[in-house]
């Protein structure tokens, strides 16, 4: 846990697909405070549907949760959602992009695309989590937050609803640390 | 995807801007180097200097970089719940000559959608709208006013949830190619031409709908601040304006110009 704190993760980006919604619950309602960081949840989620899901996991936590408009800065404190149908990117200066472009992996928002922008904007300060899964979108993303000299986290596969995700996160990265959500709810806390 | 640094994708956008007048230095930083990056290995460059080589020494590659480099994906009825909340003002508010501009338009599906649903309500006759792209390619797709057969069942679930109707291939030739024409009795007119948002220049206008979606995301907050001003002074005064969903349009300077018709669907009249 140290060498994490050394590294000052300020900013936890969480990547999901199917499963996820349950998984992300589950460490919301683990969270008690996010005071020097900020939270970006990337979750695969159905097109053209105008689901409120940053009002449904906002029942789950204190903290606020906001679903991300274009330019928007990221703060300390606050967890963001990804919104349908965009991918998430990340400026240097701290604010969010995003971008209608093609599906990545099939999926917008990908979470490749996410964690590879989120390792050129800000390095080390950044920990990639992949969560559960049915598909291998993040597991290349995660390397370059690796590359880029920041942590990486894979949810333990076998805890995981569908663990194709996090096996391909951690066939692709075999020195990811595996953490249950228990560990990713201390991990969080922790490095406060 | 290829890592580039900053310093060398200023060095090459201000070359591209020299060189070839197009202007990308103010685009948002995150998406250039992403898309950078894949048009580096689609036209397997190894660094932006091998790629300003090729640019110059092959004339013909600029339009293919620019297919490339720009976002041109689009769909019909992308986000129904637009087309919803717009529907009702049109309904009300289109009458003879009434000029709509889809800046940024693509290969314009989104005019295709919005051109069937005024005919569905007997408007669209009054209807001429102008499609403008900075992609000479797409454009060139878009005046054939063709969807692509293996997005149609994507498209007719976006309709039916827009109209309740399920049935979008009534509009639609089907000669069981690869493309679907646009049936003649949508009587659709609509000039399309090359146009860069960015020169902050154009003769046309002004318009009495203008629809701006996820165009100006591409773009840094200075420069979505002038293009937004642009965009306002070519709307009419009573005219409506329309932009993306997750789009921040609130913080403009021009803002004040306008009076929120739908916040989350991001449907604007302009008052002064």
């Amino acid at each position: 846990m140290l060498e994490y704190l050394e590294k000052l993760v300020n900013k936890i980006v969480i990547g999901a697909s199917a499963g996820g919604i349950a998984a992300i619950r589950t460490i919301l309602s683990g969270l008690t405070v996010l005071n020097s960081c900020s939270l970006i949840i990337v979750l695969h989620r159905m097109k053209n549907v105008e689901s409120q899901l940053h009002e449904l996991f906002q029942r789950f936590t204190t903290i606020p949760i906001l679903e991300v408009s274009d330019k928007m800065k990221l703060e300390m404190g606050k967890i963001y959602i990804a919104p349908a149908n965009y991918h998430l990117l990340f400026e240097k200066e701290g604010s969010f992009c995003l971008e209608a472009d093609y599906r990545v992996n099939h999926s917008r928002p990908s979470i490749d695309v996410s964690f590879e922008s989120a390792a050129l904007a800000f390095g080390s300060s950044v920990c990639g989590i992949l969560l559960s899964g049915a598909n291998e979108d993040g597991a290349h993303g995660l390397k370059r937050i690796a590359n880029h000299g920041g942590s990486i986290v894979v949810q333990e596969p076998s805890e995981a609803e569908f663990s194709k995700m996090p096996l391909s996160g951690l066939k692709e990265n075999p020195d990811g640390t595996i953490m249950t959500l228990n560990e990713i709810i201390n991990y969080i806390q922790f490095i406060q | 995807m290829l890592p580039l640094k900053s310093d060398e994708i200023q060095v090459f956008l201000k070359g591209l801007k020299l060189n070839f007048s197009l202007d990308f230095t103010e685009y948002s930083e995150a998406s250039v180097h992403r898309r950078l990056s894949r048009v580096c290995e689609q036209l397997e460059c190894d660094d932006l200097e091998e790629l300003t080589q090729r640019l110059e020494s092959d004339t013909n590659l600029l339009i293919e970089f620019l297919d490339q480099f720009t976002v041109n994906v689009t769909e019909m009825f992308r986000d129904p719940f637009f087309f919803q909340k717009l529907l009702p003002f049109l309904e009300l508010e289109v009458k003879k000559d009434y000029c709509i501009w889809y800046p940024g338009c693509a290969s314009g599906e989104e005019i295709l959608s919005l051109a069937i649903l005024l005919h569905r309500v007997k408007k669209l006759n009054y209807c001429k709208f102008t499609g403008t792209d900075l992609n000479e390619k797409v454009l060139e797709r878009a005046t054939k006013k063709w969807v692509k057969r293996r997005h149609i069942a994507d498209y007719q679930r976006a309709f039916s949830q827009v109209t309740g109707d399920f049935d979008l291939l009534q509009y639609f030739e089907d000669d069981h190619s690869q493309e679907l024409r646009l049936k003649k009795f949508v009587e659709l007119k609509a000039d399309y031409e090359v146009h860069d948002l960015v020169s902050l220049y154009w003769e046309k206008g002004p318009f009495d709908l203008i629809v701006c979606r996820n165009v100006l995301i591409y773009f840094n907050k200075e420069l979505q601040d002038k293009v937004f001003s642009f965009l306002i002074d070519k709307l009419k005064i009573g005219g409506v304006i329309a932009f993306g969903s997750r789009e921040s349009v609130f913080f403009c300077k021009s803002y004040n110009q306008l009076e929120v018709l739908d916040r989350d669907a991001r449907i604007f009249r302009k008052i002064g």
